[in-house]
């Protein structure tokens, strides 16, 4: 089984982890766990002046902090992974393209971002991968 | 100071806000990114100098903009400009075209800075100058609220919007807003309007933003279905990588 658990720094998305964690043994082995953060991508004025390597650096940096707190419990349990970060405008459709590309059995994430006020002004991903994944989604909230 | 007692001193002063905040991110997150790469004692210095720098260089700006927009038809020009700014806010244009530098010393990186000032301020700078509609107190107002944002904020006003991309495109129909207000305010149109259709006063500004609005979000959408098949970059995987010589 693939697994992908779309990560945006959140506690939803930490108990989307969580999730795959409390029941890692019944999936059918092998199983194999992809994390994914998304960084925005900067503006193209941005790009004008500042180096590309320092820009991606920026990413790399963001990205990983992102993911620390889900890496550390996936490492707490002695569970294997592996990590993603990807820049671009639209979080969904990376998390579609990732599950189309890598043929992904199912992915597990947060239902909605940081808190509730974020759930009604964010325009939601969840509902954007539930929508086009054309895998099985599990949602956890 | 009567100005402050009036509502629309009031409301001026919020649109400024507004525009202040959807116009500063990307400069904000240039002042952080360029000395980044500089050792942490420098790294201070850079930003305070290349900030203080910035500072002077948008109160000379924005007088020169005050200026400009007294002459006849200046204002619809700066209207023009207005709204292709709005809009641009709401298109995605795929970042790292990577045209700068690396900054490896303090002179270096302070220079990044101002140059990005000096372009990325212009919106803003006019924003200001468009709303205030002459009010010296407004103007002061608009660059002692814009300066810290820019200065301080780094990363965090990207990260807000982001995360709640409504504020961008409040952001947009608020600039389309004060493109149409400086439409009907220009010496070549106001007579005219002011004699024959003095409905567009209200009208024109809120037609301004609902178009700017609707043109960004179908331009994005366009945008968004020719990049689609962009392939996806795995950049965690370069995490460890050597930086690329130049």
């Amino acid at each position: 089984m693939k697994l992908l658990v779309p990560i945006d720094g959140s506690d939803t998305s930490l108990r989307a982890v969580d999730a795959v964690i409390a029941k890692v043994d019944a999936y059918r082995p092998p199983v194999e766990i992809h994390l994914l953060n998304v960084q925005h991508a900067l503006r193209k004025d941005v790009g004008q002046f500042v180096d590309r390597d320092e820009i991606r650096r920026y990413h790399q940096d963001e990205g990983a902090r992102a993911l620390a707190a889900a890496r550390a419990r996936l490492d707490a349990k002695g569970i294997a992974y592996a990590a993603h970060i990807f820049v671009a405008d639209d979080p969904a459709s990376v998390v579609v393209q990732f599950v189309k590309e890598r043929k992904v059995d199912e992915v597990i994430m947060g239902s909605h971002g940081r808190g509730e006020l974020a759930q009604i002004l964010m325009g939601s991903v969840a509902r954007e991968v539930l929508r086009s994944a054309g895998v099985p989604v599990t949602l956890v909230s | 100071m009567s100005e402050f007692a009036t509502s629309s001193f009031w409301l001026a002063l919020a649109q400024i806000i507004g525009v202040d905040i959807v116009l500063s991110g990307d400069n904000a997150v240039v002042i952080a990114l360029a000395a980044r790469s500089l050792p942490p004692a420098q790294q201070r210095q850079a930003v305070i100098w290349g900030s203080g720098a910035a500072v002077l260089m948008r109160v000379c700006l924005i007088i020169v903009a005050v200026s400009l927009l007294r002459l006849p038809g200046l204002k619809l020009v700066g209207a023009a400009l207005l709204l292709w700014i709005a809009v641009q806010l709401l298109v995605p244009e795929g970042e790292e075209a990577g045209h700068g530098t690396a900054a490896s010393n303090l002179g270096g990186a302070i220079r990044t800075i101002l140059l990005a000032d000096l372009a990325m301020s212009l919106d803003n700078v006019l924003a200001i100058a468009a709303v205030a509609k002459g009010s010296i107190v407004l103007l002061i107002l608009g660059l002692a609220v814009s300066i810290p944002l820019v200065v301080f904020t780094s990363t965090f006003l990207l990260k807000v919007m982001d995360r709640f991309p409504i504020i961008v495109t409040a952001g947009a129909g608020l600039l389309g807003y004060v493109a149409g207000e400086m439409m009907v305010t220009d010496i070549f149109t106001a007579p005219w309007i002011q004699a024959n259709a003095h409905w567009l006063h209200n009208a024109l500004p809120v037609t301004c933003a609902v178009l700017v609005v609707a043109v960004g979000k179908f331009l994005a959408a366009r945008a968004r279905a020719r990049h689609g098949a962009t392939p996806l970059v795995d950049i965690a995987a370069e995490e460890s990588s050597p930086r690329e010589p130049h």
